[in-house]
């Protein structure tokens, strides 16, 4: 009898607590559990916004690359008119910080442009609203352009003169100024021969 | 003589620790309860604005598709300023754009889709042509527009492209 009492004194001093102890354990795997499952849907949603981000940006750049298209078409600007088409890859950039960056948006001048930079290049607007943006401050509708003239292809196209006109090559580039896409088209203009 | 008295101090003690157990044990299952239910929503609403994207991205695709002068392209607003909300927009109806027929379940009214997954949306877009002369009409500024609601409340959802006329001379 004393035997099994002593046994029994031991266990109970042994288990004192173990409820608490494992409901703690449990309650602990329930907050990881939980705290898994939020993490996984805020990555959800993470990457369902990113995705819907990256094809809003992509339309603007190609928006904006389409828009330049015209303006090359229809020598909207200035500087897509070219005075020598024999002169391969000439740059058709603004030569004012007028017309680098209507809206004045950003800190960047004409002077800094380079190729490899989209962050250097033009600035415009695609809705063309150069003034609700407080200065230095880029909208959501700000894109940055880059037109490059190529080279003159010389041959004949269909319904025009071989004789009087030409095609003239350009590359066009887009991109949004809050993300780093850039769409790039490939145009030919139609035009007098050797004289744009 | 020891060992009852030991014994008799911790009559009920197991009963009072599992009930603080319980205790804790609940909140800790309605805190994840809690999160659970937010991660529900969270998931929700990815599906919806993933689903919102692939609508919107499919019109946007069909607009780009169309011919320049197609009907449904025709201007909604004259100024581009007025593109940059939804008031004054086309509402999309299966009769008038049946392309996008194939992503849409039903069209309760105009201008509001259930898509494949069950989910509704307000559908809608803007155009704006952009004018040199009275015939010469180079580009068109095309935004969509989508709304639904969701378990963390009315999302938007908007896309904007550019879409040009081929060049003539």
């Amino acid at each position: 009898m004393f035997f099994h009492l002593q046994q029994h004194k031991k266990n109970g001093m042994t288990e004192s607590g173990f409820v608490l102890v494992f409901s703690m354990v449990i309650l602990l795997m329930l907050s990881f559990l939980g705290i898994w499952a939020l993490r996984t849907s805020t990555s959800e949603l993470n990457v369902a916004g990113g995705l819907q981000q990256a094809d809003r940006q992509f339309n603007l750049a190609e928006g904006a690359a389409n828009n330049e298209a015209v303006g090359v078409g229809f020598s909207l600007k200035t500087f897509y008119q070219i005075s020598n088409p024999a002169l391969r890859n000439q740059r058709l950039a603004p030569a004012t910080d007028a017309t680098f960056d209507p809206g004045n948006d950003t800190p960047n001048t004409f002077a800094g442009i380079t190729a490899a930079d989209p962050t250097t290049w033009p600035w415009d607007n695609l809705l063309q609203n150069y003034v609700s943006p407080p200065v230095n401050t880029p909208s959501e509708f700000d894109y940055r352009y880059l037109v490059t003239y190529l080279y003159e292809e010389d041959r004949a196209f269909i319904g025009y003169s071989a004789s009087d006109f030409s095609a003239y090559k350009h590359q066009i580039q887009g991109t949004t100024v809050t993300a780093p896409v850039v769409v790039e088209l490939g145009g030919i203009r139609i035009g007098p021969k050797s004289s744009l | 003589m020891n060992t009852y008295v030991m014994m008799k101090s911790q009559k009920g003690s197991t009963l009072i620790e599992a009930m603080i157990a319980i205790v804790i044990l609940t909140i800790g299952i309605m805190a994840a309860m809690g999160m659970q239910i937010r991660a529900m929503g969270a998931s929700s609403a990815a599906l919806n604005r993933t689903d919102a994207n692939n609508v919107a991205a499919s019109l946007l695709e069909i607009f780009k598709a169309l011919p320049f002068d197609d009907a449904i392209l025709a201007q909604t607003v004259a100024s581009p300023n007025a593109l940059v909300d939804d008031a004054t927009t086309a509402k999309y109806t299966a009769a008038a754009l049946p392309r996008m027929v194939p992503f849409v379940a039903s069209v309760p009214v105009a201008g509001t889709i259930v898509d494949r997954s069950g989910i509704t949306y307000n559908l809608s877009w803007a155009v704006q042509d952009r004018v040199l002369s009275a015939t010469n009409t180079p580009n068109k500024i095309i935004r969509v527009f989508m709304t639904w609601n969701s378990v963390i409340g009315q999302q938007r959802l908007e896309m904007t492209t550019i879409k040009y006329k081929n060049i003539q001379l």
